[in-house]
């Protein structure tokens, strides 16, 4: 279906190719996911398959695509659109409609398709995806993986041949994501669409795909079916990659072969214990093999949480209640207190409420009802330039906070404006922390997504400021990125509250979780306490880790790979 | 950043003025907007522009949207008034009152011989700003009550090209948006501790600033739409299909006639009173239309 020969392309004005001799053959049905670190040429392989590259970009390909037997350099876009679907990270980019109908019937009605065909193709389109219910509603009251399956379906309607996904979910709660991953998966398996899917975020998907690729600078450094892929651990994890948490128990354990599914896992693993002791794994009690219980365990961060409880509170927040609209309430009495050094996580499904929070942090909102204290402060009375140098804030959109013609420039902006002094120092320290000290002289909106995000983080941790809001830091971020910025804060000893849907680096990094849903703190504790509880997983959209689920399923408690591998190692 | 959206997008309800097929609409701005282009008299002018605002009230609009109508009225029309009120050039002129008098050291002589405003002024900015006061009624009308697919739709069949017309909706549908990002970066630049309200070269950092962000994120959004759009074979044919059908109603038949028998008359009453006191053209048959066009339009 599709044939890459020795494809090289060099972006305008940049003298490296982006892609380094892609040599890649992709059968008809296939499910393909390519992962690599930021920046490897991923996303700019994906543009290759529908055209944009070569005739949507001014830079030089060398090299050739077919996809179904036409070449995309000979075809125009609108023949190689129909052949390929491309779909983005951002569905609010893609959509222009108000109406779902108007979104799915767009492409058809280009066709100049006959009424009664395109109104088939439409409601074909949102059958497969499951959104028949809403063909008729506004797409700006659905929620982002509603957004996204539109975008799907929107392309559907095209009867394209190869589906192109480029980070569909990345910036999705784990139900949404879980909604349009498995929507994508019936489609390659019902309809045997071809799917090519780019994605940071394997450890999710990996039990999904048929085969796995990885890119490093512009070149193919792994190309396997999904279940041998992970034999080559070390790729993944010289690349700073994620591997599902079953891959890494059985790797741990010295397992041969690593299954990708929890069911798959628990089976081998009950099989194992059985075999070892001779009885039934059901039969196995806690106590008796020395694994954790949710009662001995303490938090990751033990004692430091008692620490960070105590004392007077950083934030204080008094029965906030909010509404962007007179009768749409964001903010539902929220009562909570903060304290210095916490790291508090965030969580709850997308349209929760996490992010309007964090923004009466920083005054940047005020509270309809209720009263939001900060250092003190009453954010009533003070506006956010009164918060500068104490509060630092980071946009889900790093975008919007870069203004700067250099790195240097953006991340020397805020100590400058405050009369800092040894605002070198306090530059330099900032950039190194976020590994940008490379990029300096390179312009801001010039990087790739997950550098953007670093030089805004960079920019506020400039000023050194005592509290840090982040809205989505995993955002487009490999392992490698995510581990180096959190450990800074773990180590640092600001205060940071974060929002975020990553629930491995939630349990890693927070020493406290807040669960919200539909404006409510619904859940308020450690990673431990918050994720054994399934009746508060089961009215979010969180879920509990692999690890977590293959330890209850086999009678047992434990958090991490590590304590999972440790227990299990006593009884296989 | 939701009031910014609240305002700009059009609030869909079921109401009579809704229900109006948006053809109907964009025409009713026509002639609206040539009805009044083509009126002197002010009162006649007055009456359309409360007939325009009356639409407001069948149509229930929220109240976020009748002050932000009200807001832009009073910014108009004083903005208008005032500065015709100021700088009003033709003769007789009668001063109201002075803000920089003739003898006031250089100022006097760099306004060659003092400000005033004048009672003239006044009447004629009133005048212009009924005028724009009622075109911007009427499109805000429009505008609030037309969901974007139908005046994409209403335009296409309007013979507008398509690909016009699809750029004009979807620019005005990010508008709200773009509103938005300006306003975060505003607030990112107060909370890097840059005050972007201050006066002097601040503005300019400010200005820069916020341009900076809000046009890379635009280039980055236009982008993915385009290839969005591209990849649903946008212009791949230089006509295209409709799934849903625009029909007109009875009462849009008779709405659209009235107005564009009203435009005409109007329009042409006009002219052929302007002919008669240009003394270009006279005819004492058309008595009855120049005594009508002279009193009351």
């Amino acid at each position: 279906m599709i044939a890459i020969e020795d494809l090289w392309y060099t972006y305008p004005g940049r003298n490296e190719p982006t892609l380094k001799g892609i040599d890649l053959t992709i059968q008809k049905d296939e499910f393909v996911l390519i992962t690599g670190p930021t920046g490897c040429g991923k996303s700019t392989l994906l543009k290759t398959l529908n055209g944009i590259i070569p005739h949507e970009s001014a830079g030089e390909m060398k090299g050739n695509v077919h996809i179904n037997g036409m070449s995309t350099r000979d075809s125009g876009m609108a023949q190689l659109g129909q052949l390929t679907g491309l779909v983005f990270q951002n569905p609010d980019d893609q959509i222009f409609s108000t109406i779902v109908e108007d979104e799915i019937a767009f492409g058809p009605e280009n066709l100049c398709l006959q009424k009664s065909e395109i109104d088939r193709r439409v409601r074909e389109s949102l059958r497969m995806v499951g959104m028949s219910d809403h063909r008729f509603a506004q797409t700006t009251a659905l929620s982002g993986g509603q957004k996204q399956r539109i975008c799907i379906a929107s392309m559907l309607a095209m009867l394209p041949q190869v589906m192109a996904l480029d980070e569909p979910i990345s910036q999705m709660d784990p139900k949404g994501a879980s909604e349009v991953m498995q929507t994508i998966r019936d489609l390659n398996r019902k309809l045997g669409l071809t799917i090519v899917l780019v994605e940071h975020r394997v450890h999710e998907i990996a039990h999904l795909v048929d085969r796995i690729i990885v890119m490093d600078c512009g070149k193919i450094v792994l190309d396997e079916p999904a279940e041998t892929a992970f034999e080559h651990i070390e790729v993944f994890r010289s690349l700073g990659l994620r591997v599902p948490e079953t891959v890494e128990l059985f790797h741990k354990m010295d397992f041969e072969s690593y299954p990708l599914r929890v069911e798959e896992s628990i089976k081998i693993l009950r099989g194992q214990m059985e075999k070892q002791n001779n009885i039934s794994a059901s039969s196995l009690t806690t106590s008796q093999y020395g694994f954790y219980t949710s009662n001995d365990i303490s938090n990751d961060g033990g004692s430091f949480l008692g620490e960070c409880n105590t004392g007077n509170p950083v934030i204080s927040i008094r029965d906030v209640w909010f509404g962007y609209e007179k009768d749409k309430t964001v903010l539902k009495g929220i009562d909570l207190d903060i304290h210095k050094g916490g790291r508090v996580a965030l969580m709850g499904a997308n349209g929760s409420g996490k992010s309007t929070l964090l923004h009466h942090l920083s005054a940047m909102l005020k509270p309809g009802r209720g009263d939001v204290e900060v250092f003190g402060y009453n954010t009533r009375s003070k506006d956010s330039y009164s918060f500068a140098s104490k509060v630092g804030l980071v946009f889900q959109n790093p975008d919007l906070m870069l203004f700067c013609d250099s790195v240097e420039e953006e991340v020397r902006f805020a100590p400058s404006n405050l009369g800092y002094g040894d605002i070198g120092q306090k530059t330099a320290n900032s950039m190194r922390s976020m590994a940008i000290l490379d990029l300096q002289h390179d312009l801001p909106q010039a990087l790739s997504r997950g550098q953007r995000l670093r030089v805004a983080v960079a920019s506020i941790l400039s000023m050194q400021p005592q509290l840090i809001l982040l809205d989505e830091p995993t955002t487009g971020q490999d392992k490698m990125h995510i581990e180096q910025m959190m450990d800074y804060f773990t180590g640092d000893g600001t205060t940071l509250v974060f929002c975020t849907h990553d629930i491995e680096t939630a349990m890693r990094y927070a020493t406290r979780i807040i669960v919200m849903s539909d404006g409510v703190v619904i859940a308020d504790g450690n990673g431990r306490e918050i994720f054994s509880d399934t009746e508060i997983l089961d009215r979010t959209s969180l879920k509990q880790p692999p690890v977590m689920q293959i330890a209850r399923s086999l009678g047992f408690c434990a958090f991490s790979v590590d304590e999972l591998a440790e227990g299990l190692g006593k009884l296989i | 950043m939701i009031s910014a959206r609240s305002i700009a997008e059009p609030t869909i309800r079921d109401t009579v003025i809704h229900r109006l097929d948006p053809r109907a609409k964009i025409i009713m701005l026509i002639a609206t907007s040539f009805i009044i282009v083509a009126l002197d008299n002010p009162q006649t002018m007055l009456l359309l522009f409360l007939v325009v605002l009356s639409g407001f009230v069948p149509a229930r609009m929220p109240m976020i949207k009748m002050k932000t109508l009200l807001v832009l009225l009073v910014l108009v029309m004083w903005g208008t008034m005032y500065s015709q009120a100021l700088f009003y050039s033709q003769l007789p002129r009668t001063v109201i009152f002075t803000i920089i008098p003739p003898d006031a050291p250089f100022l006097g002589w760099l306004t060659h011989g003092g400000l005033f405003v004048y009672k003239e002024g006044f009447y004629y900015g009133a005048v212009q700003a009924l005028r724009s006061a009622t075109v911007l009624s009427m499109g805000l009308l429009m505008c609030w009550t037309t969901d974007p697919r139908d005046m994409l739709n209403g335009l296409a069949r309007l013979k507008v090209p398509y690909s016009i017309a699809f750029m004009v909706v979807t620019a005005v549908r990010f508008l709200p948006i773009i509103i938005a990002e300006v306003a975060t970066v505003i607030t990112v630049q107060r909370l890097k501790g840059f005050k972007p309200t201050k006066m002097g070269p601040g503005m300019i950092k400010t200005a820069l600033g916020v341009l900076t962000p809000t046009l890379a994120n635009c280039v980055r959004r236009a982008s993915v739409l385009a290839v969005s759009i591209e990849s649903r074979a946008f212009r791949a044919h230089r006509t295209r299909t409709y799934l849903k059908e625009l029909q007109y109603s009875r009462f849009d038949m008779i709405l659209i006639v009235a107005a564009v028998s009203l435009t005409i008359s109007i329009v042409s009453a006009k002219l052929l009173f302007n002919l008669y006191t240009s003394e270009i053209y006279y005819s004492s048959e058309l008595r009855g239309i120049y005594s009508l066009a002279r009193g009351y339009l």
